[in-house]
């Protein structure tokens, strides 16, 4: 608002200025009037002086202003991204959201810190002058408004594709900031592949793209203020000429000489003051157009803003949801679940894992093993069936405080740039040294972290760079050993260790896994023979439940994925069957 | 009749990881634009002559054509926008874009409310492609997605189940399409359909069918083994002479799905809606589950008849937001109209169809 008024006051101030300067030229000078001349001049740098103290204090305000809009935004955005599903990260590239949240609300800034109050003002101006006008000369007025419609037809020709151009400039950004992401992210496959050339070749063409589209974007914004302008100069001719017609017309009859001077004198006052507020009144008119040309970007940049701020999350807590500690019982009773516009990926699925008891999920690639884990760790919620806790349906806690009490060690160990200790401590930020260098311990973490130039105080690299995949996979068991879980995931956390690095790993995941109800996600047999149930899946279902004696000693697909001999004779011994039945059946049917 | 309206039509192409916007692509694209130049009067959002913009799309790169036509007069329309699909297509055959046609949008003021501008895209696309297209409503209401349809049945027979689309079968189905990718090498050469067999008022039955040149007793025997469906082997020239019968695999498993997203078709106008909306529909039935489409519902009578509703998740049948957010949403899509206060379901609701939608280069690929 305080903004506002002073905006309204700067403009109402500069309304005098035209009247003063009409003053010097159409009486100060030709009647040598040298009190009239300096009045004038010590009012219009008055008024000067004063427009630049508030344009000053307002340019203050409007900062402020438009740094906590734009502060609240992003906050807001980051916060509502990060509540989002994982379907949202897995469809979009970190470069895109990051593009989106920085770069797309930082082209609010112009919107919201003098766009808006800029128009107000602008507007506000216009009237006055127009007014101005009509009180002046009404004639000469409607000259002056004679050609403010070409103004606006310019609008109908440039914003459409202006406004398109602005919206391409923003996406390819957009895309180049998600390629280099990815790019950098995949810096070890790019060189192994020597690809960097093709890589550079790929952004450089895409960036000589962006470069073109802002080039046209400034040719249309710059042509659009050129016709602006051309408008505005052959508007204020035209009124010129139709001022000098107006003055030199002047009918003097029945005037005395010095009268006709008055009037000729009254009649430059008045003109030389409506050929300045013609000017004035354009010059609002191309900033309202300006205006619209700061809108596109921001609008533009809204949108892209909104997009993602009306997604809503898939999962939220229901209005009283449950925060309590759980002891470990997990039910799964006629469990189906499909993605969003794709398969049936479970189907019926039924069992109960009791407190403390370690089930393992095996199964062909794609059978929907992560699937039953996301369902867990409510990543998701089932489309079919119930899950429950201790008894209690699963979408009845409060996610925060059910994911709190489970911990889970996936294939790719994500480790944050920072020191082994911050990122142990990532898994419970309140711990003590002793309980960090205890979960180290337990994990078989804490000899190699000693070893290391500056034991839990040494920084890791981004993604856990410069120790090995199996020491990074020991420091993801110590994180999720520190906070202490009663229901552990395990999803393929030994799959890309070598065998000594996973006698290790196994060590510490036995240590892991002691009265916790554990998940075990793997393709190895040596992680699984232990678990107390193993359920095979095949597309889906459970096909198979029991213990490793049970499974291993009945034909069945446990036994084919975990006795590749067998598999193939079996393979072979029904493609026989098959083939003979074929046959057996053509046979018969010839016959 | 004199009705200016301006249309900004764009070509995405198929993505091709060794695409590289080169010089002689670009005067291409130029040589395209002298043969098919057409004036805008600068009203639309792209030039008068095509210009060609590249995507990153994953490691691919994909490329878009726009272009924007104004059309003066009413039937100027449809020839100026089937110019526009020709050199669309001129560009995909000669190999300008990046590969063939992916999806095209077209964008106007309203498109989402104006039938009458949408009709000309429409027949200049069958005049040029030789099919029918359809409309996705977009989130902007201004700017539509061109695609293909499969329509299923009637949204109404797709509620009651009644119709020849039943999920009883959509696991059988998907079993058949499992072990179809199982052992691709044995099915390869061969198509796969479904023949529903539908009679009013009564379950419906699904026989498989496979066709090709010669029928095959492995494939027969190793689907009866594996997935305990029989398949019917169909000369292809029969199921050339008679496609209504047959319906493939994949578009019976969509159609019958009782889960994921649903997409409607109203005026070949295409809107998508979550299953969770749908219960709101429901409260307008009667106990037969026959919509009355001229009863009208206040909010209170909505919210009693939800309370009590089989339709409606137990969890959700005392929530008054759910009710405001099925009202808000099925409003936005005119499945149900707000009349002074009142609620009633769109007059044509038993017109709406239930359809899956493809984007106009993966339509055929469904086929596998």
């Amino acid at each position: 608002m305080q903004c506002l008024a002073i905006m309204l006051l700067l403009s109402g101030l500069n309304m005098f200025y035209p009247l003063l300067f009409a003053e010097i030229i159409g009486r100060a000078l030709p009647n040598q009037d040298m009190e009239l001349f300096m009045s004038c001049l010590v009012g219009m740098l008055s008024i000067r002086m004063i427009g630049e103290g508030l344009g000053l204090w307002n340019g203050h305000l409007l900062r402020l202003v438009g740094g906590r809009v734009i502060f609240s935004l992003r906050k807001k955005m980051y916060d509502h991204v990060q509540k989002l599903s994982l379907g949202f990260f897995e469809s979009r590239s970190p470069g895109e959201i990051n593009a989106r949240l920085m770069g797309d609300t930082a082209s609010l800034t112009n919107l919201v810190t003098g766009t808006l109050l800029r128009t107000i003002e602008a507007v506000f101006t216009a009237i006055i002058i127009v007014c101005l006008l009509f009180y002046l000369d009404w004639r000469i007025a409607l000259v002056a408004l004679a050609v403010t419609p070409l103004h606006f037809m310019s609008y109908f020709m440039f914003e459409r594709r202006l406004s398109h151009e602005s919206w391409k400039a923003t996406e390819k950004n957009s895309q180049v900031s998600g390629k280099t992401h990815e790019v950098f992210d995949a810096s070890k496959v790019v060189k192994g592949y020597s690809a960097e050339r093709r890589e550079v070749r790929t952004l450089v063409g895409q960036l000589r793209e962006g470069h073109e589209i802002q080039l046209q974007s400034g040719w249309l914004s710059s042509s659009w203020g050129a016709f602006t302008n051309s408008v505005s100069h052959i508007g204020t001719l035209i009124v010129m000429v139709a001022c000098g017609l107006v003055v030199m017309w002047l009918d003097l009859d029945g005037f005395t000489e010095a009268e006709g001077r008055e009037a000729i004198q009254q009649g430059v006052v008045t003109f030389s003051a409506m050929i300045a507020y013609v000017g004035m009144l354009y010059a609002p008119i191309s900033q309202l157009i300006g205006v619209v040309g700061q809108i596109i970007p921001a609008r533009v940049g809204l949108m892209r803003v909104y997009e993602i701020l009306d997604l809503e999350p898939d999962i939220v807590d229901e209005a009283h949801a449950i925060r309590r500690d759980v002891v470990g019982r997990v039910e799964f009773e006629d469990v189906g679940f499909a993605y969003p516009m794709s398969k049936q990926v479970l189907t019926n699925i039924t069992f109960t894992a009791e407190p403390g008891q370690s089930i393992a999920l095996v199964g062909p690639s794609g059978a929907g093993k992560t699937t039953v884990a996301n369902l867990i760790a409510r990543f998701y919620d089932a489309s079919e069936g119930t899950i429950r806790i201790d008894g209690i349906d699963v979408e009845e806690y409060a996610i925060h405080s059910l994911r709190n009490q489970m911990s889970m060690v996936l294939q790719e160990t994500y480790l944050f740039r920072g020191t082994v200790r911050e990122n142990l401590l990532y898994g419970k930020p309140d711990a003590t040294d002793a309980e960090v260098v205890q979960a180290a311990t337990l994990a078989n973490a804490h000899e190699f972290v000693q070893a290391l130039p500056y034991g839990y105080d040494t920084i890791l690299g981004a993604h856990g760079a410069r120790i090995s995949v199996g020491q990074r996979q020991r420091l993801a068991i110590a994180r999720a050993l520190i906070r202490d879980p009663r229901l552990l995931i395990l999803d393929e956390a030994t799959s890309a260790l070598d065998t000594a690095s996973e006698m290790k790993v196994q060590e510490a995941l036995s240590t892991l896994m002691s009265d916790r109800t554990t998940f075990i996600i793997a393709h190895r047999l040596s992680t699984i023979r232990d678990a107390d149930i193993i359920l095979v899946l095949d597309d889906g279902r459970i096909v198979q439940k029991g213990t490793h004696e049970e499974l291993i000693s009945i034909d069945g697909l446990f036994r084919k994925l975990y006795d590749p001999l067998w598999a193939r004779e079996k393979e072979k011994q029904e493609e026989e069957e098959l083939r003979a039945l074929a046959e057996a059946e053509t046979r018969e049917s010839e016959s | 009749m004199w009705r200016p309206q301006v249309y900004d039509l764009v070509a995405h192409y198929e993505p091709r990881s060794d695409f590289s916007l080169t010089h002689s692509i670009r005067a291409a694209v130029k040589e395209l634009g002298r043969k098919y130049r057409g004036t805008t009067l600068m009203t639309g959002a792209h030039a008068g002559s095509p210009v060609i913009h590249t995507d990153m799309r994953g490691i691919s790169i994909g490329t878009r054509l726009e272009i924007s036509r104004l059309a003066l007069r009413e039937r100027d329309r449809q020839p100026l926008v089937a110019e526009v699909f020709r050199m669309f297509r001129e560009a995909a055959e000669r190999g300008i874009a990046s590969g063939p046609i992916d999806r095209m949008t077209v964008k106007f003021p309203n498109a989402e409310s104006k039938p009458d501008a949408r009709q000309p895209i429409h027949d200049a696309y069958e005049e040029v492609f030789d099919s029918s297209c359809c409309f996705q409503r977009m989130q902007d209401p201004h700017t539509l997605r061109l695609g293909r349809a499969v329509v299923h049945q009637a949204l109404i027979h797709h509620l009651r189940e009644d119709g020849p689309y039943h999920s009883d079968h959509q696991p059988r189905v998907e079993r058949v399409h499992s072990e179809l990718g199982r052992r691709p090498g044995r099915y390869e050469g061969y198509q796969y359909f479904v023949e529903p067999i539908f009679t009013p008022g009564e379950h419906p039955e699904v026989v498989f069918h496979y066709s090709g040149d010669e029928p095959s007793r492995i494939i027969e025997v190793t689907m009866r083994q594996k997935s305990e469906e029989t398949l019917q082997f169909m000369k292809s020239k029969t199921m050339r002479a008679d496609p209504s019968r047959f319906v493939s695999l994949i578009d019976y498993d969509q159609g019958a799905r009782r889960f994921g997203r649903l997409w409607v078709m109203q005026e070949g106008l295409l809107r998508r809606l979550d299953r969770e909306w749908l219960p709101l529909i429901y409260l307008f039935m009667d106990e037969d589950l026959n919509p009355p489409l001229d009863a009208t519902f206040t909010w209170e009578e909505l919210y009693e008849r939800q309370r009590v509703s089989p339709y409606v998740p137990r969890a959700q049948r005392l929530s008054s937001t759910f009710l405001d957010i099925c009202i808000e949403r099925l409003s936005e899509r005119f499945l149900v109209l707000p009349e002074g206060g009142r609620f009633r379901l769109q007059p044509l609701f038993r017109e709406v169809q239930h359809v899956t939608f493809y984007e106009l280069g993966h339509y055929d690929k469904r086929l596998g």
